[in-house]
């Protein structure tokens, strides 16, 4: 049993896949949001690529051609200074709306 | 998995579809791998990587829109990296050649700065709108009678008043008039202040509110309404000390109180010919004006402003009203633009045009200099361009770079022409003219306006004379590149050498368009000194005053007042002599325009007279030494009523050709009155030398000075007049100490200030013509060291051969001359074009004078000599064995 990505935080799942530092292309990317989630999560992969591109046009990537260790041509991203600030502070949104989720979820089920 | 970046090519970028394409063909290359890991065949792998995929044309049309979007921002950032660059690069190369930009941002700034001040002039006496609210709608009413092409913008009070009670043509109308000077009590010593009558709809038709205060209405112009005023912004400030509390305060104007009620906003003039202090309402008994006004002015609102379409509703109501209030008088009316108006009178606008020119013509030189620097420059930097392009930059960036480069310096150069248009306007203000003052609609200063032209100038020098420059540097430097970096590669980058010397040649030509204007001025400014003015200027003083029709109301108050003062001055030590006139030069006391005179038992002459005048006394002759060659004086008690004159000998010529004018009859037309001549005076300059219609003068008896109000009293001294001026001013105060002067000045000086345009125009004309010819002189410099210091070689055999010194010096004095004389022949054609210009502005010199021609060429002549002796020394000295080893 697995669940689709929820609307809206695709980009928040690359930005953070990237913010390990490491340049990545978009397969690769894919390949670990699936390994790390153990295939719990299920990511539409023709969504990815617009994702990606959209993050590069709002300057929140960085993206180089480059030859893989396959020998093959790719396109690599980085996330630039601006996507981690940007990266931080959708973040702690998020901690936020869960922290919330939870206490509502915890007053609901005590009744 | 993971994977590793093995390196990436920076300067590798597919284009936009290319690169879509490639990353969703690695995406399925990787997703196939992994699937044919797992066991599957190619075909079943293709088929299910794209199917995990999905809809791959739709991906790909979203990829398409979002990278095309993203493209156009980095092309932006791009742009402005580089320019970054660019600045940084020309920053570095101006501050590496402090002497090169210093050379060029002076050129430069001296161009722009003088343009810069000149358009401070311009624009507040030409170009800003009229100081009223939209002011292309407002209409002034003219009319004419029908036998002149000449209009008048007054008319009778009458008329006026009918006039705006009838017409429908204009949605407001505004009638004024003015009385000169009017006597304001506030002080020590009485002052004068200019007042202007203005109807009550003086804020609806100009659309101007005071700034503080109220203006005036209906009820301000009712019979019996108290007397108010508005002051302007300057009177306020300078003589009412800039205080609020003067609003409800009384001004004493002609001895009557009137309560200030407002202060009309900076920079208001109105009319814009003038320098009014005060606006009063237009009573019915205008008691501030000293009595009812015969004529007045009219000005109108047009809504939308399209005067053509309304000429012939204005001719018909205006003929209609003229029909009712004065019948059997027909005129013909008619509207113009008030902006068209302006500045019409005392040659303002043909001067302004004068200097427009001769302002274009030095920009055009500073600019011609700038390319001539820019390109020497580019020469010495040929192997650097060179380098730069062989290791790949696109010429078009290196042009860019150039170009940016000399935008910087014609930026500085702005900033720099800003602090001259500040310096140069100080200058031409110091030798302004007072007529320019007068009729400028707005205070000449640098303002906003002139910021912006002065940067807007700068840029346009940038684009216009930098590009040239920078896209010859590199097309050398690239012809350089493909060949060899070898020195002898850039022999030709300063410009070619006919490049060059057209530079030089037009510089030249500019400069003697400019040195022929200056002096065909100069020329005909010492003409106009050289005039006998008619009377010993010299031995005199002035005296104006007017009499107050308030203070001395009756005629015998008037004469005796009159009287009083003569006799008071006359007792001063060093007055040898006194009269009172109607007008002496270069003022005059009036003019009359005749369509044809008549001179008695002879037809009507067939030709437009201007007939200056005035009135004299029988003692005129004596006090001012003015000649009587025929006939008498007048009698002591002749009056106008005898219809005696006394012409000038010009004009007894001009009526009874070589016989004597003295007894024989002349009217101005075939209605006018007989004028009997009883004398012949030497010509008498009543107007000013400079005025070329006023050939003639006419002289009428002053036999009571019961009508005199405005006085020009003459006195002559002993010895030197400038004497007697502070006596005089403390005589009549001590007559009368309410009594306002309104001049008081030797006749000599008096005389000078209407020669004030001129002077203002050859000594401006003559500054510009100096720079110019010093630019050029600089430039044939530059062309020829140049040239000597590329030629050396050539120079060096031809001396090994055999050439002499002389030889040597030919070969490069020659190179001079040619530019000169090509330069020479190019200016006395700009000359004969440009003579239309300077046409109005001439006296007794034609705008094609041989001897100014050959003046300004040999100025020119010695000038190129001495530019091109110190390039020819250096070659001369070119010492062959020297050169010819260092091959």
């Amino acid at each position: 049993m697995s669940v689709d990505v929820v609307q809206g935080t695709l980009e928040l799942l690359i930005m953070k896949t990237l913010s390990r530092g490491e340049a990545m292309h978009g397969f690769a990317v894919l390949g670990w949001l699936t390994q790390v989630t153990k295939g719990e999560l299920m990511v539409e992969e023709g969504a990815m690529y617009p994702a990606l591109h959209r993050l590069e046009r709002r300057g929140l990537l960085r993206a180089e051609w480059g030859v893989s260790e396959k020998g093959r041509r790719a396109k690599y991203y980085t996330l630039t200074a601006r996507g981690r600030a940007e990266l931080e502070r959708a973040e702690t949104q998020w901690t936020r709306y869960l922290a919330a989720w939870k206490r509502i979820a915890a007053a609901a089920s005590r009744g | 998995v993971r994977y590793r970046r093995l390196f990436h090519l920076r300067l590798w970028r597919p284009a936009l579809d290319d690169g879509i394409d490639w990353e969703i063909r690695h995406h399925l290359e990787e997703r196939m791998d992994e699937l044919r890991a797992r066991g599957m065949s190619e075909a079943e792998a293709e088929r299910e990587a794209r199917r995990m995929f999905g809809d791959e044309a739709r991906v790909r049309r979203s990829l398409r829109r979002i990278d095309r979007e993203l493209r156009a921002h980095e092309r932006v950032a791009l742009w402005f990296g580089t320019l970054g660059q660019d600045v940084r690069y020309g920053v570095r190369s101006i501050v590496r050649n402090p002497g090169f930009a210093a050379a060029l941002v002076l050129t430069m700034a001296l161009g722009i700065g003088a343009n810069g001040a000149l358009f401070s002039v311009a624009d507040a006496l030409l170009l800003r709108p009229l100081p009223y609210a939209a002011s292309h709608e407002l209409v002034q009413l003219q009319q004419r009678q029908p036998q002149n092409d000449w209009g008048q913008p007054y008319q009778t009070t009458d008329f006026a008043r009918a006039w705006q009670e009838h017409q429908t043509v204009f949605t407001s109308v505004l009638v004024h008039t003015r009385r000169g000077g009017v006597a304001f009590d506030d002080g020590p010593e009485p002052m004068r202040a200019v007042v202007e009558g203005v109807g009550a709809t003086f804020h609806e038709t100009l659309g101007v509110q005071p700034r503080f205060g109220r203006g005036f209405g209906a009820e301000d112009v009712r019979a019996g309404a108290p007397h108010v005023a508005l002051v302007s912004w300057d009177f306020w400030t300078t003589t009412l000390g800039a205080d609020e509390a003067v609003i409800g305060r009384d001004l004493v104007l002609n001895g009557v109180p009137a309560r200030v009620v407002g202060v009309m906003p900076r920079g208001f003039k109105f009319p814009e010919y003038s320098q009014t202090d005060v606006w009063v309402p237009l009573s019915e008994e205008m008691t501030v004006l000293g009595g009812p006004a015969r004529m007045m002015y009219v000005v109108g609102r047009l809504p939308g402003g399209d005067l053509a379409a309304v000429q012939s509703a204005i001719a018909a109501q205006g003929a209609a009203v003229q029909r009712a209030v004065s019948p059997g008088r027909e005129l013909i009316f008619y509207g113009s633009r008030m902006e068209d108006e302006r500045a019409r009178g005392e040659g303002v606008r043909p001067a302004m045009k004068l200097l427009a020119v001769a302002m274009l013509l030095i920009l055009l030189v500073a600019g011609v200099n700038m390319v001539n620097l820019l390109l020497l420059r580019g020469a010495a930097r040929t192997r650097e361009i060179a380098v730069r392009l062989s290791l790949g930059a696109s010429r078009r960036r290196v042009v860019r770079q150039l170009a940016t480069e000399a935008m910087l310096l014609a930026l500085i150069s702005g900033v720099v022409a800003t602090v001259l248009a500040f310096v140069g306007l100080r200058a031409l203000q110091a030798m302004m003219p007072s007529a320019i003052v007068f009729y400028a609609p707005h205070a000449i200063e640098v303002e906003t306006r002139t910021l912006l032209f002065t940067f807007a100038l700068a840029v346009g020098c940038g684009l216009l004379f930098g590009l040239l420059p920078a896209l010859r540097a590199t097309k050398l430097a690239a012809e350089a590149a493909g060949g060899s970096l070898l020195p002898h590669a850039s022999a030709h980058a300063g410009g070619s050498p006919r490049l060059r010397q057209a530079l030089v040649t037009s510089e030249v030509a500019i400069a003697v368009t400019l040195l022929v204007g200056a002096g065909l001025l100069i020329n005909s400014f010492i003409r106009l000194t050289r005039v006998d003015p008619g009377l010993e200027i010299e031995r005199l003083a002035v005296l104006e005053l007017t009499v107050s029709s308030r203070h001395f109301p009756e005629p015998g108050e008037r004469a005796d007042y009159l009287l009083r003062l003569e006799q008071r001055i006359a007792g001063l030590p060093g007055v040898t002599g006194v009269t009172i006139t109607g007008g002496i030069p270069p003022r005059g006391g009036g003019i009359s325009f005749t369509q044809g005179l008549v001179p008695e038992g002879a037809a009507p002459r067939e030709e437009d007279v201007v007939l200056p005048h005035s009135t004299v006394r029988s003692d005129f002759f004596d006090v001012t030494g003015t000649r009587l060659l025929a006939g008498r004086a007048f009698e002591p008690n002749e009056t106008a009523a005898s219809g005696s004159v006394i012409v000038t000998q010009a004009l007894a010529h001009y009526l009874w050709p070589g016989s004597d004018a003295v007894g024989r009859r002349f009217r101005m037309s075939e209605s006018s009155d007989w004028l009997t001549v009883v004398g012949v005076a030497s010509e008498l300059k009543l107007m000013g030398p400079a005025e070329p219609r006023a050939r003639f003068a006419l002289l009428y008896p002053l036999g009571s000075h019961e009508d005199v109000f405005g006085a020009v009293i003459v006195v002559r001294a002993a010895g030197d007049p400038r004497t007697l001026l502070q006596p005089l001013r403390a005589a009549v105060h001590a007559v009368n100490p309410t009594q306002i002067i309104d001049e008081l000045d030797t006749a000599r000086s008096l005389y000078a200030t209407s020669l004030d345009m001129q002077r203002f125009l050859y000594v401006i004309l003559t500054t510009l013509a100096v720079l110019a010819l010093t630019l050029s002189a600089i430039g044939i410099y530059g062309l020829l060291a140049y040239s000597v210091a590329r030629r050396q070689r050539e120079i060096g055999v031809r001396m090994a051969l055999g050439a002499r010194r002389l030889d040597v010096r030919r070969l490069i004095v020659g190179e001079a001359m040619i530019a000169t004389a090509a330069g020479a022949a190019l200016g006395v054609a700009g000359a004969f074009a440009t003579a239309r210009f300077i046409r109005a502005a001439l006296f007794g010199v034609e705008p094609v004078d041989p001897v100014t021609f050959a003046v300004v060429l040999a100025v020119v002549l010695v000038t190129a000599l001495l530019a091109a002796a110190l390039p020819t020394r250096r070659a001369t000295a070119v010492d062959p064995a020297v050169v010819l080893r260092g091959d």
